[in-house]
């Protein structure tokens, strides 16, 4: 630690910092992809194709789009879970 | 005994334990500002959890979104979209806010920008801007709390009255025990609020249509256009969609009753739990939801306020204690948001212009009594508004993330490092650019090119304050180094221990 209070770290010196938009490790670059990719499942324009092409299907007696997005919704939150555990 | 005096009987029932919780959380209340505002940083998993989701879900979950599905149809199902995007930026952006608010003792959203930029006008703008967007969400609430009232009573209390009565009780406990108040009542208010929309939509369910499965069939079958995008009166645009998803993401992410929760939290790791668990509270609501607005447009099609469709199908179709116990777990999601808010906006006050500009140096008592005149003052803006003005919940809550997601910019610039950081004066002129564009995209032009305002707005502010930084002063190389280091050394250096350490030196 330095006398006010911070790590001596490399970056002190140079006031230049990596971006903190790109993760750094191998876990975050896997919990970024996954929750952006699943993400984009659920915007358009992929939300709309799926309405026109598979709208009328049903699964389990509910519209496909109902399920489609609720199962995409949960596959994200498993993300944010596994994130949470491995401490991204 | 008749079924209305047993429905408002079960509310008001509901409303004496909020007080009586008031009452006591007011005795474990000392006069010392950081427990008042920030309940003493202490706030764990479970407290911070249901105080989170309650005060994000409020009467825009319980009554709006029935409303907005009974008009539009499943296109609303996209609010898992925003809840799931909420806990996402909470992980990442909320638990920097948190390191941040603990290393330099923030409060409110201000300081922590004021600090970074070394701006008094950063200060000020903010601190306008939050506390405007969010009278909009106290107009949301006191409209549900008045709506839930007079329908439970049968009009018997007016619209006006029940929502002078549910504003009083939430202003009264507020100032009685501050920040501990309002968690001890988000806890029993978030509880109730998830049991009583399921019970109340599966009960309807199967009262009405036999079931879910054949209430999905009946609307398939009568209404086929609620089940399709963009939805019957062609709502759900791309544009919107997107707009909907960032607005109130983002957008309520950035108001203060949220960002100050940060704050409280008693460790970092509980906000990362926070941001990967409450997606499943926040999202799963808006099931039973769809069930309800979609139902309703079957049963009930020619409804005037289609908010009111949630109390208006239990009041005629659900046993009377049942609609006394949803109905006062629809009050809580009101009264839950709307403390909050008015906590946040007296925090806001009190510390970024009454503390700073007005009377400096005083006994932390003086502040918490200044606080408690500002919460009325609020209360009377709040409940003419609700009276005189009247919009969709859902539209005045996006109105109201749109407002506030202006301020998305400036916060990155302090919560994410990069090579070239934000200016005072690109946030200023970003957040003043992003406004201007709001007001045109939405009451001018509205949502031009079937784009959301809240999306015309955040690229001009970001292109605005991106450019305007290149060329003007950035902070000082300290503050930078101090903050930005900060976040360095807690996120990629030596964590939570590191950050203890720090304070203990």
């Amino acid at each position: 630690m330095g006398a006010d209070g911070f790590a001596d770290v490399p970056w002190r010196s140079q006031l230049s910092f990596r971006s903190h938009y790109l993760p750094r490790s191998r876990s975050g670059w896997i919990a970024v992809l996954s929750f952006v990719g699943l993400m984009a499942l659920v915007q358009p324009p992929i939300v709309f194709w799926v309405d026109t092409h598979v709208g009328s299907v049903w699964v389990l007696g509910m519209p496909f789009l109902y399920i489609y997005l609720g199962t995409v919704y949960f596959a994200l939150i498993g993300v944010l879970v596994w994130a949470a555990r491995r401490a991204v | 005994m008749e079924s209305w005096v047993v429905a408002t009987g079960l509310v008001l029932l509901y409303i004496l334990v909020t007080i009586v919780l008031g009452f006591l959380a007011n005795r474990a209340m000392s006069l010392d500002l950081e427990d008042f505002l920030l309940y003493g940083r202490k706030a764990g998993f479970v407290v911070l959890y249901l105080t989170v989701v309650a005060t994000y879900h409020s009467a825009f979950a319980f009554l709006g979104s029935g409303g907005f599905f009974y008009r539009h149809g499943i296109g609303f199902w996209e609010a898992g979209t925003w809840t799931v995007l909420t806990g996402a930026i909470t992980y990442t952006l909320g638990v920097r806010i948190w390191a941040l608010g603990k290393r330099f003792s923030y409060i409110t959203p201000a300081d922590m920008l004021a600090d970074f930029y070394e701006s008094e006008a950063v200060r000020v703008v903010v601190a306008l801007v939050s506390v405007f967007f969010t009278i909009l969400y106290i107009q949301v609430q006191a409209q549900g709390l008045g709506y839930i009232i007079s329908v439970a009573s049968g009009d018997r209390i007016s619209f006006e009255m029940g929502t002078l009565l549910l504003m009083i009780v939430a202003g009264g406990y507020l100032m009685a025990g501050g920040l501990r108040a309002v968690y001890w009542t988000d806890v029993v208010q978030g509880v109730w609020m998830y049991v009583a929309v399921w019970a109340g939509a599966l009960v309807l369910a199967h009262r009405l249509f036999g079931g879910p499965l054949a209430l999905w069939k009946r609307v398939a079958a009568e209404r086929p256009d609620l089940l399709s995008l963009p939805g019957p009166e062609g709502f759900f645009t791309p544009g919107m969609w997107i707009g909907m998803s960032v607005a109130l993401s983002f957008g309520i992410v950035l108001q203060p009753h949220i960002m100050i929760r940060y704050y409280t939290a008693v460790s970092g790791r509980t906000i990362k739990w926070l941001g990967a668990t409450t997606p499943i509270f926040l999202m799963t609501l808006y099931i039973p939801a769809a069930l309800v607005g979609l139902g309703g447009a079957i049963v009930l099609p020619d409804l005037a306020i289609p908010d009111q469709i949630f109390p208006e199908l239990l009041v005629r179709y659900a046993p009377a204690w049942l609609t006394g116990l949803i109905l006062a777990g629809a009050t809580a999601a009101a009264m839950s948001t709307l403390d909050s808010i008015l906590h946040a906006n007296m925090t806001v006050l009190t510390r970024d212009v009454y503390q700073r500009y007005i009377a400096r140096d005083r006994e932390p008592a003086h502040y918490v009594w200044v606080g408690r005149g500002i919460v009325l003052g609020l209360l009377v803006i709040g409940y003419i508004l609700s009276v005189r003005t009247f919009g969709f919940l859902v539209t005045l809550v996006t109105l109201s993330g749109a407002g506030a997601l202006q301020l998305l910019p400036g916060t990155l610039g302090v919560c994410y490092p990069t090579r070239r950081p934000f200016t005072r004066s690109g946030v200023l002129a970003g957040i003043g650019v992003g406004l201007a564009v709001l007001y045109v995209t939405l009451v001018t032009v509205p949502h031009a090119l079937g784009i959301h305002g809240a999306i015309w707005s955040i690229a001009a502010n970001f292109t605005t304050c991106i450019t305007v930084s290149a060329f003007t002063k950035a902070p000082s190389d300290e503050t930078i180094a101090r903050i930005h280091g900060a976040v360095e050394d807690y996120v990629y250096g030596s964590g939570e221990e590191g950050l203890e350490e720090a304070l203990r030196s």
